[in-house]
């Protein structure tokens, strides 16, 4: 039997990261999600005692900011105390949001067995195992938090260049690096071509936000994703991957989930409700279906109703949504629902409206028009939020498109008293 | 669905109490009744039902009923199917009671609107209020929409500035939010530079508790020497102590010494010198020749007194042959003469010389001349008549052979006696002097040859030796207890300038100068310096342990402290509501931008329309007096005469302005026909200024109207009811 090697492949903690897109936290949920990514830390912990394995390798962006909290600080370092007295060692290399600079004057004493790849040049280390070597790493972070285009950060990383730098050979060879590999083009990216002519078993990557793995079957390149989602784009499972390498046999991750708190994103169809106690039960059917799949404790969903119903117009009132929500967050403490929007739209008969060609015609083809000029829409969107004293936001300037559309409803809602007209 | 306002019931309103009006029709009605029959409350109490009771203000009347609450509903029917619905109002407070279908009914009317174009006085045809905006409502309104796109768009405005609010209420105001969004990131970062704090106060901490150990190690070894230097203190003080107990003793030994020194040579001075040191062996020597010396003079004594016995035995023999013969002879007194004169010429010089020689010895010992002489006078004096009795002696005796014989061998026997006695007697006196020169010669002198005295001298001097001894015993007693206390008193010269050297280095390395000499006060000194540093150093290490402590406490509550998350994460919250009010903000802004173009589009469409109509209109009333209406791009109203001259509506004529805004109502209510399609058009005696040939124009407009629309008409003229039905033969009359 060949020999054989597991670790957990962590990056991407965001220790200290505020959740984003969140609306309207109680009191409670803002509490328990200020500690889900130290939790979500501690799993990645409790993973790594529970399965032995070799070493844990977080592959940067440990902190969120160059200037974490104290208490985050107390907590990584607390982490790698665990993990030693577990026996595990710690390899990992800094990323664009924790940069080697803000390392520098890191204030609490990491213990020995926490190893960090330098940033200015590759770094190279040998873990052993009974005094045995076990494996070779070597891995390369951010130095500061951009990195330049002329450099490859995974230049001068290989087996080769470990062999010598080590003056040893190893059953095994990792590669540590916070790189956007080829899914992200800027930030430090590196063809992954490159990567599998450099002689390593696995490279363990870090900054896409997604777990993702060059080949499900031998994994050789992959991203662990972030452990904990913390934006309603970061949808799903998150978590790491326990790797295990053995000498003969195709590489093997199996994906272990660490967050405590899941994001969803649903769009659930009212059509068939009748009335709003039935768009609530169809939600909390669609969050637990949502949650089943999910495999998670607790989730934070943002609802968006969809469908033609005659409810538009009651859920369209001032605070009935809110209700709604209210009603649901009460009924099951383990489902958050941050928003509830109402894309809903009333049973109203555009081609029907144009060929009456009365005002809500003159009005279609106004919009439309509008529509086809989203420049236009932009200039004076751009006027407008300029007399408020600010420039228009990159991103509602993106939405400009489906902000007419949503323009051209709310103007028919209130036409036809779809809406709430008040 | 066509309805129409089938009757009125007045529950409570004005003067009247259950009273109803109607039954109405859809088209023309006419209302006819004296005056206070009720026509104006009929009117005002429709449009109280529909839109709410006239609140109580000023001297205006409300037509609340004495002593109870305005009540009335409303009936209104479907033309094709003839149902009913009923829409009723007590208290304002309560709304409009109304079926959610007679409600619809209703929907797309505002009291505004009903008031300017619905409910119509003669005092109200004066004018038509915002024409433009009322225009536009209506216009738009009439265009198969719910609600106006008038209202749509004030709908969007009034959000649009809900959205741009700076009122403390408006939680999603754009304003609101960035002021808010500011505040939050300005405590992010104050709490972001908090953390650094804490970073910088953990640094601190691993950089002073070295340095407590220093400190600690420092308090140490200061304790140590302090303790060291106490125990100096108290050994220099206790050996200063010694040493001077020591010299004291060693002073008290000295006098004591002399005492015992002064003593000995007093009581020595009382002593024969040369008895004094005498030892025993020449005592005991001194007491045997004494003893001898007894014992021989003794038996020269007894030898004395032996022959002064045998002597006086001879002498009386011979004294008493001699006493014989006196008596006898007579020549006895001569023998006894004779013989006394030998006694006394023996005698008497051996007296002499006893006492000459003793005189001459002690005269030439004592250097006397005269006791010399006296004694050699004694000696010559003793010669001279021992050689006188010699002579007497031997003088021939006369007298018989025999008894001459006889008394010579008695004379010889007592001669030879007396001989024998002189020989032991001078014997005795030599060995008296004999034992007199031992004496004086083994210094027994004082004796003076009393062989007696000299046993006390010695006897006495035997006793000084003793007390001598004695004496020296103490001095010898004192002499080893000084030898004693000199040793310890070195010895502790000896440690006391150990300690010195040990101190001088201490303070040699304390500071102090070198030579300066070292006393228990200089010790003292330093010890209040080495404790002074002491002190020193325990502030110091106070103050270190307390921000240690302090420390600690503030990491410790650190490590728990989420106010900069907290903080981040409201930030995030806010950013993301401010997100999604520029979102609303810019789809209202878009939303406003489709409807004013579409709204353009619309009136540019239909109101040229609208005013034909009411150029029509107002030229039939006027019997083309006037021939057109217009709206000007300033949104004002002109109207045309015959002779094309454009006039203001103020510069018409009462009747004529009235005729002007009735025709253009009645063009705009035509064209609206969507709006408000079940609300009747109420006319309170509108035609009471126009002439004879304007009214009946007017009243042909009005049964136009009444083609699209239910029409009420309120009149008190039975002419005008007349001409009503003139004109529309068909229509509904009610009178009150």
């Amino acid at each position: 039997m060949g020999r054989k090697l597991s670790f957990i492949h962590a990056a991407d903690l965001h220790l200290g990261a505020p959740f984003r897109g969140l609306r309207a936290l109680s009191d409670a949920w803002a509490d328990r999600l200020l500690k889900a990514i130290p939790e979500a830390f501690d799993r990645v912990v409790d993973a790594a005692i529970a399965r032995a394995v070799d070493f844990v390798v977080i592959a940067g962006d440990i902190f969120d900011t160059s200037r974490g909290s104290y208490a985050d600080y107390v907590h990584f370092a607390d982490a790698c105390r665990r993990l030693k007295d577990a026996g595990i060692a710690v390899y990992f290399c800094t990323g664009n949001h924790d940069p080697y600079t803000s390392w520098q004057n890191r204030m609490v004493d990491l213990p020995d067995s926490a190893h960090m790849f330098t940033a200015d040049e590759p770094a190279f280390f040998l873990h052993e195992r009974d005094g045995e070597p076990l494996c070779l790493l070597g891995g390369r972070g951010y130095y500061n938090q951009t990195w330049s285009h002329t450099e490859n950060i995974s230049e001068g990383i290989s087996r080769e260049a470990a062999e010598r730098a080590l003056g040893t050979t190893a059953p095994f060879a990792v590669g540590v690096l916070h790189t956007g590999l080829h899914l992200d083009r800027l930030k430090a990216p590196c063809d992954p071509k490159l990567l599998y002519a450099r002689g390593m078993d696995y490279w363990a990557c870090g900054h896409v936000h997604q777990p993702w793995q060059d080949d499900a079957e031998n994994p050789r390149i992959a991203f662990s994703g972030v452990i904990q989602g913390r934006d309603i784009k970061e949808t799903g499972p998150r978590g790491v991957w326990h790797v295990v390498l053995e000498e003969g046999m195709p590489n093997k991750a199996t994906f272990i989930p660490t967050a405590s708190v899941v994001w969803e994103r649903l769009f659930v169809d009212v059509s068939d409700a009748e009335s709003l106690t039935a768009v609530e039960e169809t939600i909390v059917r669609a969050q637990f279906r949502a949650n089943g799949d999910a495999h998670c404790e607790e989730m934070v969903t943002r609802v968006t109703l969809t469908g033609t119903t005659p409810l538009h117009s009651l859920l369209q009132r001032p605070g009935v949504l809110d209700d709604v929500r209210e009603g649901l967050n009460r009924r099951y403490p383990v489902f958050f629902c941050d928003a509830l929007v109402d894309a809903t739209a009333a049973p109203v008969d555009e081609k029907a409206l144009r060929r009456e060609g009365l005002f809500p015609a003159t009005f279609l083809q106004a919009a439309e028009a509008q529509r086809r000029n989203p420049a236009l829409g932009r200039a004076l969107l751009q006027d407008e939020f300029l007399k408020l004293g600010m420039t228009l936001p990159a991103r509602t300037e993106r939405a400009v498109e489906e902000l007419s559309d949503e323009a051209e409803h709310l103007v028919l809602d209130l036409l036809l008293g779809t809406g709430d007209a008040s | 669905m066509t309805a129409y306002l089938e009757r009125l019931r007045i529950a409570a309103f004005g003067s009247f109490a259950n009273k109803h009006v109607g039954p109405f029709k859809p088209g023309l009605n006419i209302v006819y009744g004296k005056n206070e029959a009720g026509k104006t409350t009929a009117a005002k109490c429709i449009e109280g039902v529909l839109f709410g009771w006239e609140a109580d203000r000023g001297m205006r009347n409300t037509y609340r009923p004495v002593a109870a609450e305005r009540a009335g509903s409303l009936v209104f029917a479907d033309d094709d199917t003839g149902k009913e619905y009923e829409v009723s109002r007590a208290r304002n407070a309560d709304g409009l009671q109304a079926s959610e279908e007679a409600a619809a009914l209703l929907a797309d009317i505002d009291k505004e609107t009903f008031a300017t174009m619905f409910s119509l006085t003669s005092d109200e045809l004066r004018t038509l209020r915002n024409t433009p905006d009322v225009t536009a409502r209506l216009l738009t309104a009439g265009s198969g929409t719910a609600a106006s796109p008038a209202h749509a768009l004030a709908v969007v405005q009034e959000r649009l500035a809900a959205l741009t609010s700076r009122a403390a209420g408006a939680e999603d105001s754009i304003v609101n939010l960035r002021k808010r969004l500011e505040e939050l990131r300005a405590r992010v970062a104050e709490a972001a530079d908090a953390t650094e704090r804490t970073k910088a106060q953990d640094k601190e901490l691993h950089e002073l508790e070295p340095q407590r150990a220093a400190l600690q190690e420092r308090q140490r070894t200061l304790n140590e020497e302090i303790e060291r230097l106490t125990a100096a203190q108290a050994s220099l003080a206790s050996l200063d102590e010694t040493i001077a107990d020591l010299d004291e003793q060693v002073a008290q030994l000295e006098s004591e010494r002399s005492d015992v020194l002064r003593e000995e040579a007093s009581f020595r001075r009382g002593v024969n010198p040369a008895l004094a040191d005498i030892d025993e062996a020449t005592d005991a020597r001194l007491r045997d020749a004494l003893d001898n010396l007894v014992e021989e003079r003794t038996r020269r004594e007894h030898a004395v007194g032996v022959a002064r016995e045998n002597y006086r035995t001879s002498s009386a023999s011979y004294r008493a042959f001699m006493a014989s013969e006196g008596l006898e002879e007579g020549a006895r007194p001569a023998r006894t003469q004779r013989r006394t004169q030998l006694v006394v010429s023996t005698v008497l010089p051996v007296v002499m010389l006893a006492a000459g020689v003793p005189a001459f010895v002690i005269g030439r010992m004592q250097h006397s001349l005269s006791i010399s002489m006296i004694g050699i006078g004694l000696i010559m004096c003793g010669v001279l008549m021992a050689a006188a009795a010699l002579v007497l002696l031997f003088r021939p005796s006369h007298r018989g052979e025999e008894r001459e014989e006889r008394q010579q061998s008695l004379r010889w026997v007592m001669l030879q006696d007396e001989k024998k006695l002189e020989a032991c007697e001078a014997d005795l006196a030599d060995y008296n002097q004999t034992i007199a020169a031992y004496l004086a010669g083994e210094g027994l002198g004082a004796a003076q040859g009393s062989l007696r005295h000299a046993r006390t001298l010695l006897d006495d001097a035997k006793e000084a030796r003793a007390q001598l001894r004695l004496f020296a015993q103490r001095r010898q007693a004192i002499a080893s207890q000084r030898r004693a206390a000199e040793g310890r008193l070195d010895a502790a010269y000896e440690d006391r300038d150990a300690l010195v050297e040990e101190l001088a280095v201490a303070r040699t390395v304390a500071g102090a100068a070198p030579n300066t000499p070292v006393t228990s006060a200089s010790v003292a000194d330093l010890l209040a310096q080495k404790t002074a540093q002491r002190d020193g150093l325990q502030e110091a290490l106070d103050h270190v342990n307390h921000r240690i402590g302090e420390l600690r406490t503030l990491l410790e509550a650190a490590r728990s402290e989420h106010r900069f998350e907290e903080l981040k994460l409201e930030a995030a919250q806010v950013q993301t509501r401010l997100d999604e009010s520029c979102d609303a903000y810019a789809r209202l802004l878009l939303a406003r931008t489709m409807l004013t173009s579409a709204i353009a589009g619309w009136e540019s469409r239909s109101q040229p329309e609208v005013y034909a109509h009411a150029s029509r209109l107002l030229a039939r009333m006027t019997d083309g007096a006037w021939e057109a209406v217009r709206m000007g791009e300033d949104g004002r109203l002109t109207v045309v005469d015959r002779f094309k001259e454009e006039r203001s509506p103020v510069h018409l004529s009462l009747g004529t302005c009235q005729q002007l805004y009735l025709s253009l109502r009645i063009a705009l209510l035509v064209a609206a026909e969507n709006v408000g399609r079940a609300v009747p058009i109420l006319a309170d005696d509108i035609l009471v200024n126009f002439d004879d040939e304007r009214r009946r124009g007017a009243a042909e407009s009005l049964r136009e109207l009444a083609r699209t629309r239910q029409v009420i008409l309120f009149t008190c003229h039975q002419d005008m009811a007349n001409l009503m039905q003139e004109v529309e033969p068909q229509l509904n009359l009610v009178r009150l």
